[in-house]
């Protein structure tokens, strides 16, 4: 069974469609790229999927429907989504912020050292700060904090928009070699929109184009 | 005049546990919460008539304050939560219809409330005892639970919490309950100086929102500082000014306070 299945998904602001139908399928273990220019809708369809814009359509993660549901609700259903911002919380500690991100699953204390442990085997920077309020990380080191913070969550599958938005090329390439060995290890799927990161597309498993609220590629 | 102050401190602690409730609801949930010393009322009445059916004074406040930590979470879930758009209006909509259950349950007269702390200074430094361990039991809470972390979470970011799995709604509920909890020492705490009628909490309701104000409605510590300076000064202006020069006093200290605070009535912090 296919991690991320989504069908016909439409969605906008109000009265002004963003997306007219949208279909795509990333199985287990795949790093999927979606591509677009700037308005093309790719952080409208990652906001759809989780639930943060009201949507039509079909959306199944691991097989179970999460369309309509908050988006709370959506993530306890195996779907992280680090957007844009990264939203990490600023006066909380790196530590206090990965630890929130454990309330995605159904007992947020069990294991919770454990899956530290694994976030820092992916991010070492977070575990030399992990005292610090993260509001006084880097823009590279909160995108991590983000992503590290997802993880907590196990999700089955893991939306990233613009993971390389402020990083250096170097860094980049580093970030998604990273993101494709937690695709292997983990197990799960990994959605990520980037406007034109080639380093993206130099580990992803299937990329597509979004343009005009469809995928055309 | 060491004796005023001291007085002043008492009535402060009031004040100051008051003004901590409107905070905390304001910085978790975003809202100013104009029932909040109707609520605080309520709870004072709750604990009368535990003492009046012979509870000891020291198992009924505990009690009155489970019981305003699971009726501010309700009223969070029924009054909030269904018009989040207009939850002010809703507050002030929450403070009439609670003053005037209240009129209808408890009729306007003045009632009695016990005074547990002997006259002198213990009487005094009981209700600072009082509001300091409650005070000492929410931070407590808020800094050292699983439940205060997303508190925390919620108020720096309520979309990133989401996304994290944070069931926001209960959050908010978690903070008018604690908030509630604030509020009923408050209420209990000023029934013994003041009698026992629905409007007992007006004052302290406009001291207190001085005293919020004052930090932007989201310092805890600028909040508590002005509840107790208010009570002071109030004290002292009455008692060697003009006794009407009082009602002036909140006012003056919301102007004062972020002056010597620095910063400004906008000063947030989170």
């Amino acid at each position: 069974m296919s991690g991320l299945e989504v069908g016909g998904l439409r969605a906008g602001y109000g009265a002004v469609r963003v997306l007219h139908g949208v279909d795509l399928v990333a199985g287990e273990r795949e790093v999927v790229v979606v591509l677009g220019p700037n308005g093309a809708g790719k952080t409208t369809l990652l906001r759809a999927l989780s639930g943060l814009v009201a949507a039509r359509g079909v959306v199944r993660v691991g097989g179970t429907p999460v369309l309509g549901l908050a988006p709370e609700e959506i993530v306890r259903r195996g779907l992280g989504h680090v957007t844009e911002e990264r939203g990490v919380f600023g006066p909380l500690t790196v530590e206090e912020n990965l630890r929130v991100g454990a309330f995605a699953r159904r007992w947020p204390r069990r294991g919770i050292d454990d899956d530290l442990a694994r976030v820092f085997t992916y991010f070492p920077v977070l575990q030399a700060h992990l005292r610090q309020p993260a509001g006084t990380l880097s823009g590279g080191e909160q995108g991590m904090l983000a992503i590290g913070r997802a993880l907590m969550g196990r999700p089955r599958v893991l939306l990233l928009d613009e993971p390389s938005r402020g990083l250096s090329p170097g860094v980049t390439g580093r970030l998604f070699q990273t993101l494709a060995a937690i695709a292997g290890r983990e197990g799960g799927t990994i959605v990520v929109a980037e406007q034109n990161a080639r380093a993206a597309t130099l580990v992803a498993h299937r990329v597509h184009t979004l343009d005009g609220g469809r995928l055309v590629a | 005049m060491i004796g005023q102050v001291f007085h002043g401190l008492g009535t402060g602690a009031v004040y100051a546990a008051l003004a901590l409730a409107l905070v905390l609801v304001h910085r978790f949930t975003g809202v100013v919460n104009f029932a909040q010393g109707e609520l605080a009322m309520v709870s004072a009445y709750v604990a009368w008539q535990l003492v009046d059916a012979g509870l000891s004074y020291w198992l009924a406040l505990p009690l009155t304050m489970a019981a305003a930590f699971a009726a501010g979470a309700l009223a969070q879930r029924l009054v909030t939560r269904r018009a989040a758009d207009a939850a002010l209006i809703m507050t002030i909509g929450l403070y009439v219809l609670v003053h005037a259950l209240a009129d209808q349950i408890w009729t306007s007269a003045l009632r009695a409330f016990p005074n547990p702390f002997p006259a002198g200074p213990l009487g005094v430094a009981g209700p600072l005892a009082v509001v300091g361990a409650v005070l000492a039991l929410l931070y407590l809470v808020i800094r050292h639970s699983g439940a205060g972390l997303t508190l925390r979470a919620v108020a720096a970011d309520p979309r990133a919490a989401r996304l994290s799995g944070v069931r926001v709604g209960r959050v908010h509920a978690l903070g008018w309950g604690l908030a509630a909890v604030a509020g009923a020492v408050s209420g209990v705490l000023v029934a013994p100086v003041v009698f026992l009628e629905p409007g007992m909490m007006g004052g302290a309701l406009v001291a207190a929102l001085a005293a919020a104000a004052a930090g932007g409605f989201a310092d805890p510590v600028t909040a508590v500082a002005g509840g107790l300076l208010i009570g002071v000064a109030e004290t002292l202006a009455g008692t060697y000014l003009w006794a009407d020069l009082r009602v002036l006093v909140p006012l003056a200290v919301l102007l004062a306070l972020p002056v010597v605070r620095g910063g400004g009535l906008a000063r947030v912090r989170t």
